[in-house]
């Protein structure tokens, strides 16, 4: 009961799609920058034209059809969600080329001098499939920082070698007193760690302290903790030893061990409080993305996640087998580090960037042109960033603006409309509704995107001239409790009002901004127009895909409304990262979720109806998706068909200053590892205890490639968020 | 896999004491030199026969470094029986006893059965701590003692039978309430509380004959 046509770009209209050549053709032919697919459903409802009806009847019709929409699109979603998943995961791995980085390769990541060209390139590149064994002993240096920027090869084998000097003599130093008290207790401490770390690991086998390498890792252990202030605690054997296996070298080890625990040490603080704070994020994590579960653990007492202690201590590297090389991985989330030191000053954004979702896709799903993407552009659009202490108090408005000139070009926008109970008619939950006028009929379209993000279209949208329409105050508030949303047209017909009285996610963020910002090498974002330009041409040439959420802080934001006349739009965390052109080119990861826009258009006397559901399908880019694709189904769990309840639930999402740069990746891992096991717990009705028994039992049993692969999945998504 | 109780327990104690080796002889009857130090919480699971009673021994094993107090403290509540080790070969083990016994008091139950462990008894020639020496200080704190050898298993099952005894008497005295699973004793699933309140008295009473 649905068709699907895609968009050809040959002929510029839409073509049946009803078999695989379709599709090929459909690839080959239309698939650049994206393939857009539109599936439109047969059934149409519409009131008989003599049809007399009242106020309460359009406001009834409206409602059912919202619902009825709704509903039918959910389960289309569903379905298609599904076979485009495995589609594409299955293209998707033929397409990648997840081999581990080898010397070729990472060769070619130099210039002449072996200065490394692109230190993001390269821990993009490791992160996306790992190192040759062999060849971490030169690459785990460079994604540990053990090296200043910009040295030469020979400038980095002399640093290494000063360095190696330095570590013998330290070295020498507590050996020519191992009769000393301090010294004596420190290294019989470490001793009996060492003698029970990895034992057996062929490495480091054998009895006793007869292996030398059982030796090097003592002597590394003593020597860090009798030369730093942060105290010898176990577990720092158990980090300390891949990194010698690795180097095969006990002051290149030393070095890594040192660099690695700039890092970790504020984990072996006395206080806990660095590592409480991660059980902290992880359980907002667990929140977010599986309320389901989250709620079973709390029910069980087991939401603070005690037992993904050593997780995230040792970085999983004792729970999985092979045992996780963390240093491949771990120190790659500093290619996400978006926040240079010196932008402190910008300090962006607080308050909720989430209710700030501008989906650049969905222009494109409208409006094939480019140029009237352009115009679209042009359009001035007021969203409030929505602190939501600071507008429950002043009222006052959005400060996100965007020249609209082209009224129509308003339904591009994903938007969230909601009308409100008194008087509402539209409560799609899902959806973005939109108020459309197309060719004087009235219909509504559904547009789903493959876009986890669909949940978090909170900003609203609408042209000047339908505000002649809307010539009255909407209040659109009833499915999003903790949101309301106001449009006032009257007084300023292309200022619309977004108010959030919701619970603001509290991000300390002085950082998403900046971030992007200085991935896009503008050191600071002062001018959000600029990123906005450079965005839009970017988005010309190929990006559909990627949506903009924008993260301000309402002062920065206020700061900005007075010279409102030019573009300003800030973007959010995932678009700076994908937007890195690097990225980009390698594979489009933009996430999709369902995204559903509903249009509805109702005319001046009041008379509505609503008569074909149209779905558009956007399936962007070839290889894109399959990532997101699988990271959806991870990562929404139950939370797409539940609007409300995951739209709240969205608002609980750290932010990756939060969770850390440093970090997030491991959290994700933990995440990924509680997620992929929920089933069971759930299914046994596993208590605290048993739960912990549980993973404890599943020690080095972990499938490495298994968590990784779905890790790397839901960190994408969560950062293009 | 039924039971008609499940108890659990905690087993503390410096660092290098033999906790995790202990725990490994009592549930998988072997002994394991090398082992990977615990980080945070390990866990063993046994079951075991008290007076023709299937208990579930869930036994924590928690690690012994300082810096992991404020995880292993979680772990205390909920605990029905501790385990207290030190080793006879390390007499600091034995002098941070006190450091143990207040920190499990504070953070337990007040009807937590605490059995006072010197491992490694099979180190006689290395032996720093004298037998008497423990004996007197459980006396004094009101502790049950062994000595046990978790290489040689020698007094490694009676350690943790005897705890579950302890705490089996006392849920026949009334002490422990049962039904509250704070304090670490669950009953069987397929007991219902009612039904084995009535067989539980009975037996009480053929138990403390038996005793006697």
């Amino acid at each position: 009961d649905f068709n699907l046509t895609y968009y050809s770009r040959d002929v510029n209209s839409f073509v049946s799609l009803q078999n695989d050549w379709d599709l090929d053709a459909a690839y080959l032919s239309s698939s650049y920058p994206f393939l857009q697919i539109r599936m439109s459903m047969d059934k149409q409802i519409a009131l008989p034209d003599w049809d007399i009806i009242s106020l309460v009847d359009v406001i009834k019709a409206a409602q059912m059809v919202a619902t009825q929409t709704h509903q039918t699109a959910n389960t289309f979603f569903t379905r298609m969600e599904k076979i485009v998943t495995k589609a594409f995961t299955n293209k998707n791995r033929s397409y990648n080329n997840n081999s581990p980085l080898t010397k070729k390769q990472y060769n070619s990541y130099l210039n002449d001098e072996g200065r490394i060209n692109s230190m993001r390139e390269l821990r993009i590149s490791v992160f996306r499939r790992g190192v040759e064994p062999n060849l971490r002993k030169v690459v785990w240096k460079h994604l540990l920082n053990v090296y200043p920027f910009g040295l030469s090869r020979q400038q980095r084998i002399d640093y290494i070698k000063a360095k190696s000097e330095t570590y013998f003599k330290l070295r020498d130093i507590w050996k020519s007193h191992q009769n000393d008290s301090a010294v004596e207790s420190i290294y019989y401490q470490v001793k009996k760690d060492v003698l029970r770390t990895d034992r057996t690991h062929h490495f480091f086998s054998g009895k006793g302290d007869d292996n030398k390498n059982v030796t090097s890792l003592l002597n590394i252990l003593t020597t860090f903790a009798l030369n730093h202030k942060v105290k010898y605690c176990q577990g720092m054997s158990d980090l300390a030893s891949p990194l010698l296996y690795a180097m095969k070298d006990e002051s290149h080890a030393y070095i890594c061990f040192c660099a690695l625990m700039k890092r970790l040490s504020e984990n072996f603080r006395s206080d806990g409080e660095a590592i409480s704070r991660k059980f902290q994020l992880l359980s907002q994590l667990v929140q977010y993305y599986d309320s389901e579960f989250f709620n079973y653990l709390k029910q069980n007492n087991a939401h603070e996640l005690l037992f993904c202690y050593r997780w995230i201590l040792l970085e999983l590297k004792r729970d999985s087998i092979p045992p996780l090389v963390i240093s491949d991985l771990l120190l790659v989330d500093k290619e996400y580090r978006f926040i240079p030191g010196e932008s402190k000053q910008c300090n962006v954004l607080r308050g909720n960037f989430d209710s700030l979702l501008i989906n650049s896709s969905s222009l494109e799903t409208a409006y094939s042109d480019s140029q009237e993407e352009e115009k679209a552009a042009n359009g001035k659009i007021y969203v409030n960033s929505s602190d939501a202490s600071h507008h429950q108090e002043n009222n006052e408005l959005i400060s996100l603006t965007f020249d609209l000139e082209n009224s129509v070009k308003l339904k591009s926008f994903d938007q969230l409309l909601n009308n409100s109970s008194g008087h509402g008619s539209l409560t799609a939950t899902l959806s973005s509704v939109n108020a459309e006028k197309t060719n004087g009929t009235q219909r509504s379209v559904g547009t789903i995107r493959f876009l986890p993000e669909i949940l978090r279209n909170d900003f609203k949208v609408i042209d000047s001239s339908e505000a002649d329409d809307y010539n009255k105050k909407y209040y659109f508030s009833p499915k999003f409790i903790d949101k309301q949303f106001s449009v006032d047209d009257e007084e300023k017909p292309q200022l619309k009002s977004f108010n959030s009285v919701g619970a603001v996610e509290s991000v300390d963020s002085n950082n998403h901004n900046i971030e992007s910002a200085s991935e896009k090498s503008l050191s600071s974002s002062k001018t959000h127009a600029i990123l906005f330009r450079q965005r839009s041409t970017q988005y010309k040439n190929r990006i559909k895909v990627e949506e903009f959420i924008d993260h301000c802080k309402s002062e920065c934001v206020d700061k900005y409304i007075p010279t409102a006349e030019s573009t300003y739009w800030r973007i959010l965390r995932g678009l700076e990262r994908s937007v890195s052109n690097e990225s980009l080119k390698e594979s489009d990861y933009a996430m999709r979720s369902a995204n559903l826009i509903q249009e509805q258009e109702k005319s001046s006397d009041g008379y509505s109806s609503a008569s074909t559901s149209e779905n558009h399908f956007g399936l962007n880019g070839n290889k894109s998706f399959s990532s997101s694709c699988s990271s959806l189904i991870l990562s929404s769990t139950g939370s797409i068909d539940d609007g409300v309840c995951s739209f709240k639930l969205r608002k609980t999402l750290p932010s990756l200053s939060e969770l850390g740069s440093n970090d997030a990746f491991m959290l994700f891992l933990c995440l990924t590892l509680l997620l992929q096991h929920r089933e069971t717990i759930i299914a046994k009705r596993m208590d605290a205890n048993e739960i912990a028994m549980y993973f404890d039992g599943l020690v080095r049993k972990h499938n490495v490639n298994n968590v990784l692969e779905a890790a790397r999945h839901l960190f994408h998504s969560y950062l293009s968020q | 896999m039924s039971y008609a109780y499940l108890f659990k327990y905690i087993i503390i104690g410096d660092t290098g004491v033999g906790k995790s080796c202990l725990l490994l002889q009592f549930t998988d009857k072997r002994f394991q030199p090398v082992h990977d130090l615990t980080i945070g919480v390990e866990f063993g699971a046994r079951m075991i026969t008290i007076d023709g009673k299937q208990i579930k021994l869930q036994i924590w094993d928690t690690a012994g470094q300082e810096a992991f107090r404020s995880i292993t403290r979680s772990y205390y509540r909920g605990a029905a029986g501790a385990l207290l080790v030190y080793d006879i070969t390390r007499r600091d083990t034995f002098n941070h006893l006190t450091t143990w016994l207040e920190d499990a008091r504070q953070h337990s139950n007040s009807n937590m059965v605490i059995m006072l462990i010197g491992n490694k008894s099979d180190l006689e020639s290395r032996r720093e701590v004298k037998k008497e020496e423990g004996e007197a200080f459980a006396r004094e704190h009101g502790l049950i003692f062994m000595e046990t050898s978790a290489k040689t298993a020698a007094n490694v099952e009676e350690a943790f039978i005897n705890t579950a005894k302890e705490i089996y008497e006392k849920i026949q005295e009334g002490v422990f309430d049962i039904n509250n699973e704070a304090n670490g004793i669950k009953i069987g699933p397929q007991h219902s509380p009612t039904n084995t309140s009535l067989p539980l008295s009975g037996s009480g009473s053929s138990q403390g004959g038996g005793c006697c």
